[in-house]
């Protein structure tokens, strides 16, 4: 183990200095003679700049707007390394601008905010947004994330989308679908424990709600969420209303009884076996907590899980942002949605359940492998439908035709 | 087609001129797990520990912003953020295509020179440099001034800059044909905006004694009232005689013209008026203040404009792109006028002196020496004047700058 985690490490390390990082911008049109210059640059691009001013809805055909992402962190919460500051949280950006190339088509650029004071992140995204068609904030700690998000989303007109917070969300509840379709369960019916009342967490368990999954139950360190734990953010109190309606009190081991299905977004090895063998006939786990899960998926299923997901790409069922946010942005970015809604987070999740066909549905198969080439395009035709269903589209076009189209523009990457 | 429709036919069928690549593979589990998680964290630890290798592991090091506020966009105008856009994406592919920098366009919707300055540095962490474009006067001076003081990568406003650059290699050149020296001639500067301050302060620093410039007031003295700070530092600098007067009276017996005003002020009684073997360049775009043809009828020696459709085009994308790879290069702190001057010497050299003539006096904009030659010049300038992080000596960064400015690749 430790000669592997040295050749990462040390492989990880040559991959980005060898590279000098791992973006770089790339011109749309060779400029190799003058008639071309006087095109791209003065004095013919005075042509597509006046017909902006005149309608700024032009900008979607005449610049790069129209698929380009601003990927937003201060750096304050970056995958397990916590508050590292916006330049060494540059790579993880630019990493996530390569996915969103490869899984998306979707042009990202890292824009790392000097600042952790919620007005001023606002304010400095709201004077980007002309180059934008949508933005993605990553890696911002909570709650600031939650408001910062919210406001955005009320004050941009381009879909705002915070990945650690519903990335995680809508491919949970995917694998949920399939698990418990595999399982024959009744949704409704179910006790889901979502252990880890972070943003991914709060998230998770505001999806399952709106899409009238189960009874929820939140646990945090200091136990699960009831409106009378004391000491508990605005959103925990909030959360603690509308879940846990057995007004159950006390621990991790307490939530768990009975339980259909944990969730955990926390910490590593909280789960023990004990508590496992405590829940319903034929449990569902999705421990996700990087990179040592809250149980093992042998432990796990040695004490009687039926079905185990985590975030890992060596377990079966990995539960992987990148199956979610690049076909979600290719979708609302091609029919200029507005926002990222709840419609378009479900339709996210049913489509790339629906990947996993009935008769493929297996225990360590419930969710589509990562690499899976229908993954983006199909994310992304459900996702655009949705926008146009609920009314933030502004274009329309059919699922077969947008399926084609992110097909097209997500294979140029391969 | 016209200009026009072609001009928006290529725009639209490209949606805009940018894109992102990625330079390293991400096929399978194994790629991913080194360009993102769990491999990810290694050189963001890595720059935890200590800032500066965010110039190693990042692309931090050929990153340029390229800032506009859309209040001065060509000769269009104040037309805004959104409106600017076609321009920055634009200079955006002119940095790859020219300089093989990555460079990316942020169009800010503020007016105010405060917080658009707050607004860049709260984002210049991921950049390793600033270029400011079409930002009007006299905010431009501000803001440059102001970012180059509280930021630790290398600001530049190329409006300014760039023409004043390449101006003094055009002149330079032109001066080695009509046997004249810089201390010894007359210039008059017509349009005291970004351009114009700048030509005239790096003339100035040059050696150029005698040079008065004009607003559209006419010329600008001590003591003229209501000059606004950037004036008023020109008034001081130029016209020692305090000379008062339009474009016609000043005109007299002056050796140089340089105009970066508007079409058709400088008449041909005007050049008449000049000293002998007169040198103009009239840079107002699209329209010259005078057109070349009317200018050699009435007596130029040599001319330049702006234009690509005569000779000696002044054209900032000489300029700009050497300069930041060089800048970028031996990771330099400032642009500053050594470097600025180093950048237009190198350009007047690369017209070698049996080649000059006076329809040669600067070289072309697709010259492929130009880009490698300012930035091995500038290099060394920024280590000669102490600006630099790293060293590396001029021939490496020439084939350096070769290697990463080659084009069509």
């Amino acid at each position: 183990m430790a000669l592997k985690e040295k050749t990462l490490k040390e492989k990880a390390l040559r991959t980005h200095s060898e590279n000098k990082g791992k973006i770089e911008i790339g011109s749309k049109v060779q400029i190799d003679n003058g008639d071309i210059l006087s095109l791209v640059y003065s004095p013919g691009v005075a042509e597509p700049c006046q017909e902006i001013a005149a309608d700024i809805h032009k900008a979607y055909d005449y610049t790069a707007k129209s698929n380009l992402v601003a990927v937003v962190s201060d750096g304050s919460a970056v995958l397990g390394l916590g508050d590292i500051g916006p330049e060494a949280s540059l790579p993880v950006m630019e990493g996530k601008s390569i996915l969103f190339k490869k899984f998306g088509g979707v042009d990202a650029f890292p824009i790392c905010v000097n600042t952790q004071d919620v007005d001023e992140i606002v304010e400095t995204i709201k004077r980007i947004e002309p180059v934008f068609g949508g933005v993605n904030l990553e890696d911002i700690s909570a709650p600031r994330c939650m408001e910062i998000e919210s406001r955005l989303k009320e004050e941009l007109q381009i879909p705002v989308f915070h990945d650690d917070q519903h990335g995680t969300a809508i491919v949970v509840l995917a694998g949920l679908i399939n698990a418990l379709k595999y399982l024959e369960k009744d949704p409704q019916e179910t006790r889901i424990v979502v252990n880890g009342a972070g943003s991914a967490g709060i998230a998770i368990a505001k999806l399952l709600l709106n899409v009238g999954f189960g009874e929820v139950i939140m646990g945090d360190i200091f136990g699960i969420l009831h409106p009378e734990v004391e000491g508990m953010n605005q959103a925990q109190t909030e959360m603690a209303q509308i879940t846990n309606p057995r007004k159950l009190k006390g621990d991790l081991a307490i939530a768990m009884k009975d339980a259909d299905v944990f969730i955990g977004v926390s910490a590593p090895k909280i789960v023990s076996k004990e508590m496992v063998r405590s829940m319903n006939n034929d449990p569902i786990i999705f421990a996700m907590s990087n990179p040592d899960p809250e149980i093992w998926p042998e432990d796990a299923l040695a004490a009687g899980a039926k079905i185990v997901g985590t975030g890992r790409s060596d377990y079966p069922n990995q539960i992987n942002n990148v199956m979610a946010f690049p076909g979600i942005f290719r979708g609302a970015l091609d029919v200029r949605a507005s926002n990222i809604n709840k419609e378009m987070k479900v339709a996210a999740a049913y489509a790339l359940a629906d990947l996993v066909k009935e008769e493929e549905l297996a225990a360590d198969y419930v969710i589509p492998e990562p690499f899976d080439k229908r993954v983006g395009p199909y994310v992304a035709a459900a996702v655009a439908q949705a926008a146009i269903e609920s009314g933030v589209a502004r274009i329309e076009i059919d699922y077969e035709e947008e399926l084609e189209n992110a097909k097209k523009i997500i294979n140029k990457e391969e | 087609m016209e200009l026009k429709d072609k001009a928006l036919k290529l725009h639209k069928d490209n949606r805009g001129k940018l894109m992102m690549q990625t330079k390293v593979r991400v096929n399978d589990e194994d790629d991913l797990s080194l360009a993102y998680s769990p491999g990810v964290a290694e050189p963001c630890l890595e720059i935890a520990d200590d800032e500066d290798k965010v110039y190693d592991y990042t692309n931090k090091s050929n990153s340029v912003a390229v800032i506009s506020n859309g209040s001065a966009v060509l000769g269009l105008g104040n037309i805004g953020a959104k409106a600017s856009m076609p321009v920055m994406e634009g200079k955006a592919v002119l940095f790859k295509e020219f300089g093989g920098v990555d460079a990316f366009p942020i169009c800010l919707d503020e007016d105010d020179s405060d917080l658009l300055i707050a607004t860049v540095k709260m984002m210049a962490s991921g950049f390793g440099g600033v270029n400011l474009e079409d930002i009007k006067g006299p905010e431009c001076f501000y803001i440059e001034q102001r970012l180059k003081e509280e930021l630790d990568i290398p600001v530049f406003h190329d409006d300014q800059h760039g023409t004043a650059i390449i101006t003094l290699a055009g002149l330079v050149n032109s001066l080695q044909i009509v046997d004249k020296k810089l201390a010894d001639i007359k210039v008059v500067v017509n349009g005291a905006g970004a351009a114009g301050v700048s030509i005239t302060k790096l003339l100035v620093a040059e050696g150029v004694k005698d040079i008065i410039v004009l607003d559209s007031k006419g010329a600008i003295y001590e003591g003229r009232e209501r000059l606004n700070p950037q004036k008023e530092e020109l008034a001081k600098l130029t016209n020692q005689e305090g000379e008062q007067g339009e474009l016609g009276d000043i005109i007299k017996g002056a050796d140089v013209f340089i105009g970066v005003s508007v079409a058709g002020v400088l008449s041909k009684e005007m050049v008449e008026d000049m000293a002998e073997e007169p040198i103009l360049f009239p840079m107002a775009n699209p329209d010259p203040e005078i057109w070349p043809e009317d200018a050699l009828a009435a007596g130029a020696k040599i001319v330049g404009t702006g234009r690509s459709d005569y000779p000696n085009q002044v054209n900032n994308v000489m300029a700009f792109p050497g300069i930041f790879r060089g800048a970028l290069d031996v990771r330099a702190s400032d642009i500053n006028e050594e470097m600025k001057v180093a950048a237009a010497y190198a350009l007047a050299d690369l017209v070698e002196e049996e080649e000059l003539a006076t329809d040669y006096v600067i070289p072309k904009p697709f010259d492929e020496r130009v880009g490698p030659y300012v930035a091995a010049a500038v290099a060394q300038a920024a280590i000669e004047s102490g600006v630099a992080k790293i060293e590396i000596d001029y021939e490496t960064e020439l084939e350096n700058a070769k290697r990463l400015m080659a084009r069509g690749d």
